[in-house]
């Protein structure tokens, strides 16, 4: 149970924080004043997805102006900008607010607590994050534009002398803030882990969700401070005048590396928890567990660490790094990455698998995924990286590898834990649908850009030789992105037919093999998440309770 | 929580490792120093032997004792029912939030901006802290 | 037995001659532009790349196979009814998955290994030593054995907005000789790739990098930059003609006829404080 202050008067409407949330005035307030880690996780998700639509319209507008050469829909410093916000927008105000979003959502539910370990903290993150977020985009408002030099802002172009404006200064800083909120939001993340679990909720009994947000979360407090210092660095350079990244001693170099040993672990950051994901729903369609429970985590465990190590890997080409020591450190991560893919097809093996719209979506990852990984093991390989580094060859690997695992388990994660957050489910027929539309709109963009990039499109081009030989293979792209864009039509009205006319589900477990313990209370949960706690014996305590059969020896012990 | 210390302490273990490995293949293959890899694994870790190294010692100050978390066959009444003190509700992330964005706001803007938004980060930073002793909460 | 034996063989037949004859030209090299004979290293890396992908590939086409299988073989039929067994580990097929992987790594480590270190060797005494300028947005090549430079402008753009191949500056390399670049920046990072050489090397300001290398094959290719470096980062193109010895000695006489003798060095660097300037406030 949970000792909250001692309110004032009025009762208080179940779900809400504030007296009077019945009124609509106080619903905008509520959400600006909570400490509900669920209440604060959906901001999340509303933002984060905001960013993922705004960051597609600019990748629309990057794919039209590659549609044929010489086309001149926006500027060459337009398009610079459009591809530096869109790579920005995608990984840092996307991709990782929604881990945080999943994981302040769902990890507290999963090991039994009532909300995170710092619930002030958790929604100073949320608006760190949304403040900080804001200040980078509105880079667009000023009058020389956003930041153009790439999401990497390499030194020296990201200097003052290269980009002078104020919306290259607002990217530096904004991103320092919303460094800060995931950072804030890990030190969360882990601490509840560590303190907070249910009784009998041991280490090796959570679900593999709550140990990617754990693993995760440390891969977080190990590299958002060295990204944040590195960005208040180059801040100063150019506001302060500093010359922490003067060419003349080495700068370029420095922030490559700076840049890198936190920019390779961020996609990592960005991957592992839709890992997490993935683990969670495959069991529950193949009614079976997880395959290798602990396998997996010592792999989640060995890619976190060695992902550390790696950073140099997108250096090759600059002649200053130990290429042997990065080609094997990067080509090892491959091993437990197999492992973990290994283990969700060993999930489904002899099990007795349906197709709702979640487990579509997983097997979209997995097949999307497999292949960026094969491209991965390529670039790791210093002779193979020297032709194909900065070519589209990269820009489809990791396309491949992020949209491959931060979309497809986005959208899985939706669909599966929609009834848990809302009390609705989403339509099957709608989710599939938009299933098709999506991967292959998906692979018919990024597929082609494998051709495009091995022979010899560099990335970042607003524009190519009719000589080249690429046109159709752009043109192919551009199609396809818009077929992806599509994609998101009958998702959006699911949304919103749903939470018109959908019914309640009114359950616990609405699909019906729900293993970890949010399938074990109310949906959507209550406030402090739940009223009574099942036994934990396994790391399924909700599929033990509903099928007793299969629960682990001593389950019914006194 | 013995898990939580292995986790913490192993990775630690396997930093420490690397970083001996890495200075000293970057030495033998004759380039110079890397200073962000030779700094960087190093210190990370520290961090991890800080984390571990205090979950490590509070584990040895329990003694015998195991939480009901790490317990195999806890029941959920043997938790504590007092999980702590929440504030339901709060304005000072908000607050606090937003003058962290009109700060960064100001190091990108104008100089003059920023000490405006200090005073706001400033008021936020007191009022957060002295918040569960106020108004409603005052005992 | 024996007609067991026959359908095997024929479905061997049928399956080896299908993917066999099926490889282009283009195909045996892996879609790669380029050829073994183009330089001295692109053998190297074409054998790499096709064997790599061939491996990847069957690891994958296993890997995606299975997945179907079991979306196949394993999907709940109507009349399916209560739970399938709740295996949990098996430690050998575990095992096996992660020292196979590890295997083929160590092996693709080895070769890739050896590529590298032949690709990036030092070489002492090369014939040809090019200096290569990079800055936004063209290239100054700087023949230093012969003494002539080349400066360059950034592509042109016609009236409907395409590209002027003409327009790109050249760089003349005579084949069957090892040339030295010597790679610097004048502004920021640039990088200095010649897409049939299958090779970069970036130019980054504050030092020097180094590429050796033997063009083999006479013909024209194409250069790009691959560092953003600004607006004009799509325009920062060049052409590489490899001729033979005699036109190469045609053309550095021809530079010299311009007038275009000595080197446009570092003094004409956008940065003024980096080695080789005279350190005056930067331009």
């Amino acid at each position: 149970m949970t000792t909250t202050a001692p309110r004032p008067a009025a009762a208080i409407p179940a779900g809400a924080s504030t007296p009077k949330a019945g009124k609509q005035g106080m619903v905008f307030l509520d959400y600006l004043t909570t400490t509900n880690h669920k209440t604060i996780g959906y901001m999340y998700f509303v933002t984060a997805f905001s960013y993922f639509l705004i960051a597609g319209i600019m990748a629309l507008v990057i794919r039209a102006q590659l549609f044929q050469p010489g086309l001149d829909l926006v500027t060459k410093e337009q398009y610079n900008q459009l591809f530096t916000m869109h790579g920005t927008l995608m990984l840092l105000m996307f991709a990782t607010p929604l881990f945080a979003a999943f994981a302040n959502v769902l990890m507290p539910l999963q090991i039994g607590a009532p909300d995170v370990a710092f619930p002030r903290l958790n929604a100073l993150a949320f608006w760190f994050y949304f403040f900080g977020s804001a200040v980078a985009t509105a880079g667009f408002l000023t009058p020389q534009g956003a930041a153009s030099f790439g999401w990497f802002a390499y030194a020296p172009l990201s200097s003052a002398t290269f980009s002078p404006g104020i919306g290259s200064n607002m990217w530096v800083f904004g991103l320092g803030l919303s460094g800060f909120g995931t950072i804030m939001g890990a030190v969360n993340f882990f601490t509840t882990i560590i303190t907070m679990r249910a009784p009998g909720m041991t280490m090796w009994r959570m679900s593999v969700f709550s140990w990617n947000t754990l693993i995760t979360s440390l891969v977080v407090i190990m590299v958002f401070p060295v990204f944040a210092a590195a960005a208040l660095a180059l801040g100063s350079d150019r506001v302060f005048g500093s010359h922490v990244y003067a060419a003349e001693t080495g700068g370029a170099i420095l922030w490559q590396h700076l840049f890198w040993f936190f920019g390779h672990p961020e996609v990592y950051i960005i991957a592992l928890p839709f890992f997490g994901i993935i683990s969670e729903i495959l069991p529950v369609f193949s009614r079976k567990p997880i395959f290798g429970y602990k396998t997996l985590v010592f792999a989640t465990i060995a890619i976190a660490a060695l992902s550390m190590t790696v950073w140099a890997h997108h250096m090759y080409v600059t002649g200053s790094v130990l290429l042997p020591f990065f080609a094997l450190m990067t080509m090892l991560i491959a091993v437990p990455t197999g492992v973990k893919i290994f283990n969700w097809v060993g999930t489904m093996w002899r099990g007795s698998i349906t197709f709702e719209t979640p487990v579509v979506f997983s097997l979209g990852f997995l097949i999307s995924f497999v292949f960026g990984g094969l491209t991965g093991v390529i670039l790791a390989s210093p002779a193979l990286d020297f032709h194909l580094s900065d070519s589209y060859f990269v820009v489809a690997h990791f396309h491949y590898v992020v949209f491959g695992t931060v979309v497809f388990a986005m959208f899985a994660g939706f669909y599966f834990w929609w009834p848990k957050f809302t009390g609705r489910m989403l339509r099957e027929d709608l989710g599939h649908l938009h299933f098709w539309i999506l991967f292959i709109g998906f692979h018919m963009t990024f597929l082609i850009q494998h051709w495009a990039g091995v022979m010899g499109m560099p990335r970042r081009y607003a524009t190519y030789l009719e000589e080249d030989g690429f046109t159709w293979m752009n043109q192919l792209s551009t199609v396809g992105a818009a077929l992806l864009a599509v994609s998101m039509i009958p998702f959006l009205y699911n949304v919103w037919w749903t939470h018109r006319n959908a019914p309640l589900v009114g359950v616990n477990d609405p699909w019906g093999y729900g293993r970890s313990l949010e399938w074990a209370t109310s949906s959507p949960p209550p406030r402090h998440n739940f009223t009574s706690i099942p036994r934990i014996r396994s790391e399924a305590p909700a599929f033990d309770l509903n099928h007793p059969e299969t629960a682990p020896a001593g389950y019914n012990d006194k | 929580m013995k898990t939580n210390v292995f986790l913490f302490l192993g990775l630690a273990l396997f930093f420490l490792v690397f970083s001996v490995i890495y200075p000293t293949w970057v030495f033998i293959s004759g380039r110079p120093v890397e200073w962000v890899g030779s700094l960087g694994i190093p210190l990370t870790m520290i961090m991890f032997i800080l984390l571990g190294g205090f979950l490590y010692l509070s584990l040895r100050r329990q003694g015998r004792g195991l939480l009901p978390e790490d317990n195999d066959v806890a029941d959920i009444d043997d938790g504590d029912t007092d999980m702590g003190y929440y504030l339901p509700w709060s304005w000072w992330p908000f607050f606090a939030g937003a003058a962290g964005g009109i700060l960064m706001l100001a190091m990108s803007v104008g100089i003059w901006l920023a000490l405006f938004s200090l005073g706001l980060v400033l008021i936020s930073f007191i009022g957060w802290f002295f918040e569960p002793f106020r108004n409603q909460y005052r005992r | 037995m024996k007609t067991r034996l026959r359908w095997i063989a024929v479905a061997t037949a049928i399956a080896s001659a299908v993917t066999l004859t099926g490889c282009t030209q283009q195909e045996m090299l892996g879609y790669l532009p380029s050829d073994a004979e183009t330089t001295n290293m692109t053998s190297r890396v074409i054998g790499l790349w096709t064997t790599s992908w061939i491996v990847l590939l069957i690891v994958g086409i296993i890997t995606w196979g299975l997945l179907i299988w079991a979306l196949i073989s394993y999907r709940r039929r109507a009349t399916d009814t209560g739970l399938p067994a709740q295996l949990r580990y098996n430690l050998p097929i575990e095992t096996f998955f992660t020292i196979v992987p590890l295997i083929l790594i160590i092996g693709f480590f080895a070769f890739t290994a050896r590529d590298d270190a032949a690709i990036e060797a030092k070489v002492e005494n090369p014939d040809y030593v090019i200096e290569v300028y990079g800055k936004r947005w063209a290239w100054d090549f700087n023949y230093i054995t012969d003494g002539v430079y080349s400066p360059g402008i950034q592509a042109q753009e016609l009236d409907n907005n395409q590209i002027d191949p003409e327009s790109l500056p050249v760089l003349y390399l005579p084949v069957g000789k090892t040339i030295e670049f010597d790679i610097e920046s004048r502004d920021v990072n640039h990088s200095f790739w010649i897409v049939e050489f299958l090779y970069k090397k970036d130019n980054i300001p504050g030092q020097t990098n180094h590429w050796y290398v033997t063009p083999e094959k006479e013909g024209t290719y194409r250069g790009r930059c691959a560092e953003l470096c600004g607006e004009y980062h799509s325009l920062m193109l060049f052409t590489v003609e490899v001729v033979s010895q005699q036109e190469y000695d045609a053309y550095i006489q021809s530079l010299r006829n311009l007038g275009q003798e000595g080197r446009l060095g570092p003094e004409l660097n956008t940065n003024q404080n980096l080695p080789g300037t005279d350190g005056t406030t930067e331009g």
